[in-house]
């Protein structure tokens, strides 16, 4: 019930920011069409904790700067292999992730895979590792080290 | 009048370093070795190259409902990029291919980097 | 600014053309896929930029529902890669093949 008052509350908040029209017609047609889909999503059983993870996504912002940053660093590593590409030694590590919910491990793949340079190959929820391929060492290196890992379990609260 | 100039010019130099990367990411796709590391320049275009170029046009947008849809274009990019790349990533370690240049088997690559 | 505009999109124009030569020579069947989802991303940054080049940004209406359909398409072309059909029946019968 909360998860479809969540939903639908932040599909109404998208379709008035997409709209740009506001009459009171349109208005409750909106409303009406963000619920109907949260009752499909909610019946397909998709609005569970893992699908829509608010602690997550209300955390998000605290780590985007950082992000930024990381992405910024990695993208001009990645140009310099590109421009010499006998410097690449590709690399493939495993990497240990703290997270307890399905939902912060994926994150964590995806902040992986979002920093040019690695890429998370497979994920196994059983043995929380990451499968990450490294475009040289330093990336594979970097990616070890506890930094991502420690601000992804941060998002997730307790 | 001048701060308007100065945003201006941060769009118009993060739209010309966006279409820099742009390329290079086009160019590491195809220069580089296998198709693990050609993911990697996916993930230039992915993630430099259209942050900077949205970026530099939201410097650029004209009201409000254009700043919102910029935002949304990136952060739709955010999100689906990087799980296109892993699903890629998955499918060709599910076909067998191995990566160029690992020496280590799959078994071994699994436990390898491990401290 | 509209010179910046087009140049912008020429040097996207360069990268789509750099990325459709790996899709035509790409060895494997994954690297036409990447390159393929390479050019969706390309092709939304483009429509967005040519929106502002024009001065219609309602464009962005259009990339934004491009950047959708291009991830839809990458997930549907790697599940028929993967299970030979777009159903459901092939997730039942090799599903938990790791």
């Amino acid at each position: 019930m909360r998860q479809i008052a969540i939903s639908t509350a932040l599909l109404y908040v998208l379709w008035l920011l997409l709209s740009g029209h506001y009459t009171g017609l349109l208005l409750t047609l909106g409303f009406l069409s963000a619920l109907g889909a949260s009752l499909i999503a909610a019946r397909m059983g998709v609005l569970d904790e893992e699908g829509l993870p608010m602690a997550i996504l209300l955390r998000l912002p605290k780590v985007t700067l950082w992000l930024i940053w990381e992405i910024l660093k990695s993208n001009w590593g990645v140009v310099k292999v590109i421009l010499n590409p006998q410097s690449a030694k590709p690399q493939m590590v495993s990497v240990k992730a703290s997270q307890k919910t399905v939902a912060g491990l994926v994150t964590h793949a995806n902040f992986i895979t979002l920093t040019p340079g690695t890429v998370s190959v497979d994920v196994d929820e059983k043995k929380n590792t990451i499968l990450v391929h490294g475009l040289t060492d330093e990336f594979a290196q970097g990616c070890l080290e506890p930094d991502m890992d420690k601000k992804v379990s941060g998002l997730e609260g307790k | 009048m001048s701060v308007s100039v100065l945003i201006d010019i941060i769009g118009m130099v993060s739209l010309c370093v966006g279409s820099l990367a742009v390329i290079f990411g086009a160019l590491g796709l195809l220069r580089l070795g296998d198709v693990y590391q050609r993911m990697h320049g996916t993930g230039i275009v992915d993630t430099g190259g259209a942050g900077l170029i949205l970026f530099g046009l939201l410097m650029v947008s004209p009201d409000w409902t254009v700043t919102v849809r910029l935002i949304l274009i990136g952060f739709i990019l955010v999100m689906t990029g990087p799980t296109a790349t892993h699903a890629i990533a998955r499918a060709v370690r599910v076909s067998g291919e191995e990566p160029d240049n690992v020496k280590t088997g799959r078994k071994k690559a699994a436990k390898g980097g491990r401290k | 600014m509209e010179t910046v505009f087009a140049i912008t999109l020429i040097a996207l124009g360069i990268a789509a053309t750099l990325a459709i030569i790996r899709a035509t020579i790409g060895p494997t069947s994954f690297d036409r896929v990447l390159a393929v989802n390479t050019i969706g991303s390309i092709a939304v940054l483009l429509i967005a930029v040519y929106g502002f080049f024009d001065g219609r940004p309602e464009f962005l209406d259009i990339a934004l529902l491009y950047a959708l359909i291009n991830f839809i398409g990458t997930i549907a072309i790697l599940k028929f890669f993967r299970f030979g059909t777009l159903g459901d029946h092939g997730l039942h019968e090799e599903g938990d093949e790791q």
